[in-house]
């Protein structure tokens, strides 16, 4: 279920977080009664957390999580969930992620949003995400090779799939020529790079595969996933994240190879970091991402799908929705949900989270592998 | 390269004196002991009493032992530019005010990755000179300079944030009746100070070096006395 985006919104983050939920409910058919556990992931909830919610939504859940992981809960919240219902905590957990944007949101977030960010690196030109992102950009380009065009293809692919997705905030074409050409905001980064906070949610239901079927919800599976926070924090710079550390067991514990996906949803606060879980989710070599994308189309009908709806780049950013946006637009492929820019017999999704650069390098990641489920 | 420091502009009496801004002052209370070295000029950092383990940004713990013994020590100054950018744009006022603003990560040698501030003749890879300075919100900031020395290295815009240069700047001595006043008028001129106002107190009585005070270039004398409110 994903709520329509806007760029600023007068509402705050529980009138978008109750619009998703209220949505699930009415496509699931089911009501507050029937949730008996919630998951929330939000940055702007404040003063409440998922516990003032329970109050505010009327639920009264046995399961409860507020996950704080940004871009990464999408995945995170999912094997929270997962894993409830497997343990028999909960029978059907609603996941919501949500936020709202006022006009000076974004900056108010970037002085609070951690320690380390507060005394190492908001005092060194504020530059926010877009100072810390453009030296893990450069240092990737210098490293692995990856050049701007590499970066440009993948934003001009994920521009081509939003115009088929109505709910994109970006609905104007864009050329690698543009790309190319548009402004600088952190050298080497460009106006393309980056992506566009917004209000908006995001939101799926986690249940038994039994009670999925008795209640006739299309739905998908799970084959697998992984999670990892603070990985390699030797590295001088980023280059890598923690799916490099759990990729074996990744793809064993689902017994599928990279080649058997039909699309990739990467997080894609910036192009490089989708290069780095193309990488290291095994899809491609560590520096030859470059050889890797111009080899392929990554648009939904292309010969590697990646980011179908047009990922935040061209749908926008709503806070922690982004760290949902992927996983949501992945079940809505599986289920034969999808628009225009359905992908052709998608059975099996790879999605992928990282989140939260407390200070110079993102330290949340994980990753799940979905299978349509038999209807 | 860093070009010399023109002399700035005249301002426009009829405009509006632009407020000023300050870069973002808070700080938790541990990184704090950063700032108090800085304003002292020196470059120290936590180092853990069990493991020696350098620790960079301020803890509570060594995230290396979990001791929580932590000494701040000075720490030799050098370090690699490891990676640099170049912001063109801010959500910060001050800082918007003053774009393009050159940031990078550095390896100091003492062990941390640190994000700093890096002057306009330091090139990606070379060896830097680091220093710890108070920036405009009295907080404690890094930044890394040319390991040797630079032509005009103590103009570059963004150092000059950091550092009370004389240069084409503006100054108030309070009290020029004094030797002290007068040498510190003397080593502002010399310093490059485009004017420097100087304070003198009960005028009419005769003082040792009014002669010469008032020759030096750019000095402006003007009746002042610290000690009476309506002078002030």
């Amino acid at each position: 279920m994903s709520v329509p985006y806007e760029r600023f919104s007068p509402e705050p983050a529980h009138w978008w977080l109750a619009k998703a939920l209220a949505g699930l409910g009415k496509r699931a058919g089911l009501s507050a009664d029937d949730i008996d556990g919630l998951c929330v992931s939000s940055f702007t909830l404040f003063p409440d957390t998922a516990v003032g919610l329970t109050q505010h939504f009327g639920l009264t859940p046995r399961w409860l999580d507020h996950v704080p992981t940004g871009g990464a809960s999408g995945v995170v919240t999912l094997r929270r969930a997962a894993r409830a219902v497997q343990a028999g905590d909960a029978n059907i957990v609603a996941c919501i992620a949500g936020d709202t944007n006022h006009v000076d949101s974004f900056r108010a977030m970037l002085t609070t949003f951690s320690r380390f960010s507060q005394d190492a690196s908001y005092p060194y030109g504020s530059g926010g995400p877009n100072g810390s992102f453009s030296l893990i950009t450069s240092h990737h380009m210098k490293t692995c090779g990856t050049r701007r065009e590499d970066f440009g293809k993948i934003c001009v692919a994920q521009r081509a799939n939003a115009l088929n997705y109505p709910g994109a905030l970006m609905q104007s074409p864009l050329t690698l020529e543009q790309y190319m050409d548009s402004r600088l905001i952190a050298d080497p980064i460009v106006l393309f790079d980056c992506v566009m906070p917004c209000a908006g949610a995001e939101a799926y239901l986690v249940m038994r595969e039994n009670d999925a079927q008795a209640q006739n919800l299309p739905y998908a599976n799970i084959l697998s996933t992984i999670e990892r926070h603070n990985a390699f924090p030797d590295d001088p710079v980023q280059i890598r994240g923690g799916w490099a550390l759990d990729r074996d067991e990744f793809w064993g514990m689902a017994g599928i190879q990279p080649e058997q996906v039909d699309m990739l949803q990467t997080y894609d606060d910036y192009p490089v970091i989708s290069v780095m879980q193309m990488e290291d989710l095994g899809f491609c070599e560590k520096g030859a991402a470059s050889e890797f994308i111009q080899a392929n189309t990554l648009t939904y009908d292309g010969t590697f799908p990646h980011n179908t709806s047009g990922g935040q780049l061209s749908v926008g950013q709503a806070g922690a929705a982004g760290g949902f946006l992927g996983l949501v637009e992945a079940i809505r492929q599986l289920t034969g949900g999808a628009g225009d820019n359905a992908v052709k017999d998608a059975r099996i999704a790879a999605v992928s989270g990282f989140g939260m650069i407390n200070f110079d390098r993102g330290l949340c990641t994980g990753a799940a592998l979905l299978e349509s489920g038999q209807q | 390269m860093t070009d010399p420091l023109q002399r700035p502009p005249k301002k426009d009496p009829q405009k509006r004196t632009v407020l000023p801004t300050s870069p973002p002052g808070a700080r938790s209370r541990k990184a704090i002991a950063f700032s108090t070295a800085a304003a002292e000029g020196r470059l120290a950092l936590q180092n853990c009493a069990e493991c020696n383990h350098v620790i960079y940004p301020a803890r509570e713990v060594c995230p290396k032992c979990w001791s929580m013994d932590l000494q701040w020590k000075d720490i030799p100054d050098g370090g690699e530019l490891i990676a640099e950018t170049t912001l063109r744009t801010s959500v910060n006022s001050y800082f918007r005010e003053r774009m393009p603003w050159r940031i990078g990560t550095v390896r100091l040698d003492a062990g941390p990755m640190v994000l700093a501030h890096i002057h306009g003749d330091v090139g990606e890879y070379e060896r830097v000179r680091m220093i710890a300075r108070t920036d405009k919100s009295g907080q404690g900031v890094l930044m890394a300079l040319p390991e040797k020395e630079t032509a005009n290295m103590a103009d570059d815009k963004q150092l000059r944030t950091l550092t009370c240069d004389p240069r084409h700047r503006r100054v108030l001595v309070t009290d020029g009746r004094t030797q002290l006043g007068q040498c510190t008028v003397n080593a502002l001129a010399k310093a490059g100070a485009s004017k420097i106002f100087v304070g003198i107190a009960r005028e009419w009585r005769p003082y040792d070096g009014s002669a010469e005070l008032a020759a030096v270039s750019g000095v402006e004398l003007m009746p002042l006395d610290i000690t009476d409110t309506i002078s002030v």
